[in-house]
């Protein structure tokens, strides 16, 4: 973005030129008119028409791109149609006949410029640069012919001032042989200018695609139009049919402009058309509310006039918006149409969560694209990296986003960065851009609930692998001391019990020998249960059935197992520690009561539900029971516990699993 | 007497080789995993074997696995299974089709060697031999209320039958007479509702199946 200064001031000029032409223009119409020359100011009208469509559209280009030399030519070319109207105006019907003959004279040249312009325009057109470097030829001319031109027409025409110019047919030979030589020459440079400059158009249109073929066609076509329209309002002699041509030369800028995107002004023409619109017709109602109240009323003009002006104030800005929905809706109902769809989701986004399958949905009704792919980019990629993290719609990741042939990857940018990547078919930038512009807001929030779907299935990914390192190292555990530590201690028992057997043994030995294997038992007994309490044996070979088959439970547990078949070995771990932890809760905290334990599989879940009858009030934040909400949790489980004071404790677990 | 001895853990393999040879057996081979002790019994077809129950490879139920391919091939084979844990499940599913000449011992029971040794001479000799401790497991779930009817005296009687004792050795056990036994193996019978079958096995199978509680065939 250009410093705003600088662009403001380079705006202030464009808009001062703008202001100037039109000014020039309605004044020197104004003025003939006044002078009851209708026909004259008919004839004027086309350069007026055409100098003010122009300066305006000079104007609204510069709004947008305080660089672009179309925008100062458009300008400069405004300004010099109205100058010729001006001077016309004034050298022939205004103003005391002193200085006529001066008037008319300077009319010949202050149009130089816009004569000169239109090849130039031609080759530019429409982005302001040449389409080859040989098209250079068409400006040079042009600029050899304005300079000659320069020269000969003021020399040329001197003698024709004043009435003659209106009343004769102008003669420039008749100013000497070196003057009709340059008029000759100029002229022919010019015209070569000028036909290159129509072979640069049609050049630009056969290589240009998409958007930018439409706009230099609809250039070309209103071109065409205002030549015929040129040829047949001369032939028949029909100021009214210039002035159409002009309108069309006009109306083939204006349809690039909204269709195609013309100059990337299309939203600026619409206000100010919208604006133009209302001021006119708020004038209109101004005027009749005037008359009417002066006759209704008949009283005080100045009275009438206030009133009537204060009631068009009050008038502006609903007939603004009005206006202003009129031309979006005459001038482009599919993209409104489009454009609304999107803005509705944005909207919808602060209230209601929308997914980012609605946005797909909403993207592929607006651009009419049922293949069409949204790529959102992971925020943990910095800008330097070469292979950019892309995930689709439902979070998953894809390694790069490679559009299939026929379709177009369109990113989206904010601040700079690519957040997203659209995938599509070829589709119309005027329908695409407004549409993604209204999404803005909806891609963003996808983006976000996508990156935030992918971290949370990461968090629940690594939360499940520490759970089963933590199940793998507890049965490494048990699996190193049953097979280790247990076994030795029986093998050293054994031994001496073996020893004891023998005859030569004295008898004082044998009851410490008897003591000894005592201890050893206790000892192997002791590890047995240690290793139960980290992870009992037959829970990894038989299952669940299988360990809760063999447990000695105290006489008021009862546990009811109705699970045949084995599971992930890490839910069965996760079941028997729930189950084993909640029974021993119970028999801490309501020791009296019965306890009863049940296990089942329900579809394709497994129903874990420990229930006795003691005081109640557990507190499933303590630790314990937390702990047990937590593992249940990283297994996609879920935890509940019931526990009305004195009304007992039920605790329920529900674990999805499969079959193993 | 020949036997075979299956166990992955060395130290206790050489222990039980050791009680076995001063019993006056005679070792033929010793082996480490499940299918090494099915090839060993084909090739040497010994009178007992003693195997672990957790071997490799799965290191879960390998012994029973072996123990089921070898009374495949030589129903009569006499296989003592020593389990680390109780792990009735399993082992009682061994038991159902033919109870004689198997033995489910856990391991500690090792340690009272008479004890051990008095069960695989039992079971060498065609007979059963549960672990008191397994009996215990399934006697203490009393399955319906004929058997909470028992006595104690009867249900200890029912223990050591399902154990696998004689009546000659329940009367040792319990220093009672051998008319005394047979009374209270009549009165548990029918008091189970159980056929009165002379025959050990039979006897021990239907006392088995009646503690498992899948059914036990009924007097009419």
């Amino acid at each position: 973005m250009p410093p705003t200064s600088h662009r403001s001031r380079e705006l202030y000029l464009a808009a001062l030129l703008c202001a100037a032409t039109w000014a020039l223009s309605l004044g020197a119409l104004t003025a003939v008119l006044a002078d009851h020359e209708a026909e004259f100011a008919g004839r004027l009208s086309p350069n007026a028409v055409l100098g003010c469509g122009l300066a305006t559209l000079g104007v609204l280009i510069l709004s947008r791109h305080p660089r672009q030399v179309m925008g100062w030519l458009f300008a400069v070319v405004g300004l010099s149609h109205a100058l010729g109207v001006t001077a016309a105006a004034l050298g022939v019907y205004v103003g005391s006949t002193d200085g006529v003959g001066e008037r008319t004279w300077l009319r010949t040249w202050v149009s130089l410029p816009a004569i000169t312009a239109i090849p130039v325009i031609l080759a530019l057109f429409p982005d302001g640069r040449l389409l080859h470097r040989r098209w250079r030829a068409v400006p040079w001319l042009a600029a050899c012919a304005l300079a000659l031109l320069a020269v000969a027409v003021p020399v040329g025409m001197w003698p024709y001032r004043g009435q003659r110019m209106v009343t004769e047919t102008l003669a420039p030979t008749a100013s000497g042989p070196l003057v009709s030589w340059l008029f000759v020459i100029a002229q022919a440079l010019l015209a070569a200018a000028a036909a290159l400059g129509l072979c640069a158009v049609v050049s630009r249109a056969r290589s240009a695609s998409g958007d930018t073929r439409q706009q230099v066609v609809w250039f070309g076509l209103g071109l065409a139009a205002a030549l015929a329209l040129i040829v047949a309002g001369k032939a028949w002699e029909l100021w009214w049919v210039e002035v159409l041509a002009a309108v069309a030369l006009l109306a083939g800028l204006m349809l690039g402009i909204v269709r195609h995107r013309l100059f990337d002004v299309d939203l600026v023409f619409r206000r100010t058309a919208a604006y133009g619109a209302t001021t006119l017709a708020l004038i209109a109602i101004f005027a009749s509310l005037d008359v009417t109240l002066a006759v209704a009323l008949g009283g005080d003009s100045t009275v009438i006039a206030a009133i009537s002006a204060f009631l068009v104030a009050l008038l502006l800005r609903p007939a603004l918006d009005r206006a202003q929905d009129l031309v979006d809706r005459l001038l482009d109902r599919r993209v409104r149409t489009a454009v609304e769809l999107l803005r509705t989701l944005g909207e919808q986004t602060g209230t209601r969560p929308v997914s980012p399958r609605t946005l797909a949905d909403a993207l592929r009704r607006a651009l009419q694209d049922p293949d069409l792919q949204v790529y959102f980019r992971t925020s943990s990629t910095t800008e330097e990296a070469e292979e950019a993290q892309w995930m689709d719609m439902d979070g998953a990741v894809v390694g790069a986003v490679n559009p299939l042939p026929g379709h177009e990857a369109a990113p989206i940018e904010r601040d700079g960065r690519t957040i997203a990547v659209i995938v599509h078919r070829p589709a119309d930038a005027s329908l695409f851009v407004p549409v993604v512009r209204a999404a803005a807001v909806a891609i963003e929030h996808a983006r976000l609930q996508v990156e935030l779907r992918h971290q949370i299935a990461e968090v629940d990914e690594s939360r499940r692998r520490i759970v089963a390192a933590a199940a793998a190292e507890r049965r490494r555990i048990e699996r190193d001391l049953h097979d280790g530590a247990q076994q030795r201690l029986i093998a050293l028992a054994l031994h001496i019990q073996s020893a004891r057997r023998r005859r030569d043994l004295p008898a004082q030995v044998d009851p410490l020998l008897e003591r000894a294997v005592d201890q050893l038992n206790a000892a192997v007994t002791d590890i047995r249960g240690l290793v139960r309490g980290i992870h009992p044996p037959a829970l990894a070979s038989g299952g669940l059935s299988a360990v809760f088959d063999e447990q000695t439970l105290p006489a008021h547990v009862t546990v009811s197992c109705e699970v045949d078949e084995r599971l992930d070995p890490d839910v069965e771990a996760t079941a028997w520690f729930v189950v084993s932890e909640a029974i021993a809760n119970a028999t801490k905290h309501a020791p009296s009561s019965a306890v009863h334990a049940r296990i089942a599989r329900s579809g394709s879940s497994l129903l874990i539900c420990v229930s006795d009858r003691g005081p109640g009030r557990a507190n499933p934040e303590g630790p314990g029971l937390r702990g047990l909400a937590d593992r249940v949790e990283a297994h996609q489980g879920t935890l509940t516990i019931t526990s009305p004071p004195g009304r007992g404790t039920e605790l329920r677990a529900e674990i999805p699993c499969e079959p193993w | 007497m020949r036997a075979v001895v299956a166990d992955d853990a060395v130290l206790l393999r050489e222990g039980l080789i050791r009680i076995l040879v001063e019993d006056g057996y005679e070792i033929c081979a010793a082996v480490g995993t499940g299918p090494e002790l099915v090839a060993a019994a084909q090739s040497f077809n010994p009178d007992v074997i003693v195997a672990d129950v957790r071997m490799p490879p799965t290191h879960t139920d390998d012994g029973i696995e072996a123990a089921r391919q070898i009374r495949r091939q030589r129903p009569e084979a006499a296989i003592v299974l020593l389990s680390q844990h109780i792990q009735a499940r399993s082992a009682m599913d061994l038991f159902q089709d033919n109870p004689a000449g198997l033995g489910y011992l856990l391991k500690d029971r090792v340690l009272q060697i008479d004890h051990f040794l008095a069960s695989v001479a039992r079971v060498a000799a065609g007979g059963t031999a549960i672990d008191p401790d397994v009996v215990a497991q399934l006697v203490g779930r009393p399955n319906d209320r004929n058997q909470r009817a028992l006595s104690e005296r009867e249900s200890l009687v029912l223990a050591l039958m399902a154990e696998g004792l004689s009546n000659a050795a329940i009367g040792e056990r319990l220093h009672l007479g051998i008319r005394t036994v047979e009374t209270y193996v009549g009165a548990v019978f029918a008091k189970l509702g159980l056929g009165t079958d002379g025959d050990e096995h039979r006897r021990v199978k239907a006392v088995l199946t009646y503690l498992e509680g899948r059914g036990a065939t009924r007097q009419n």
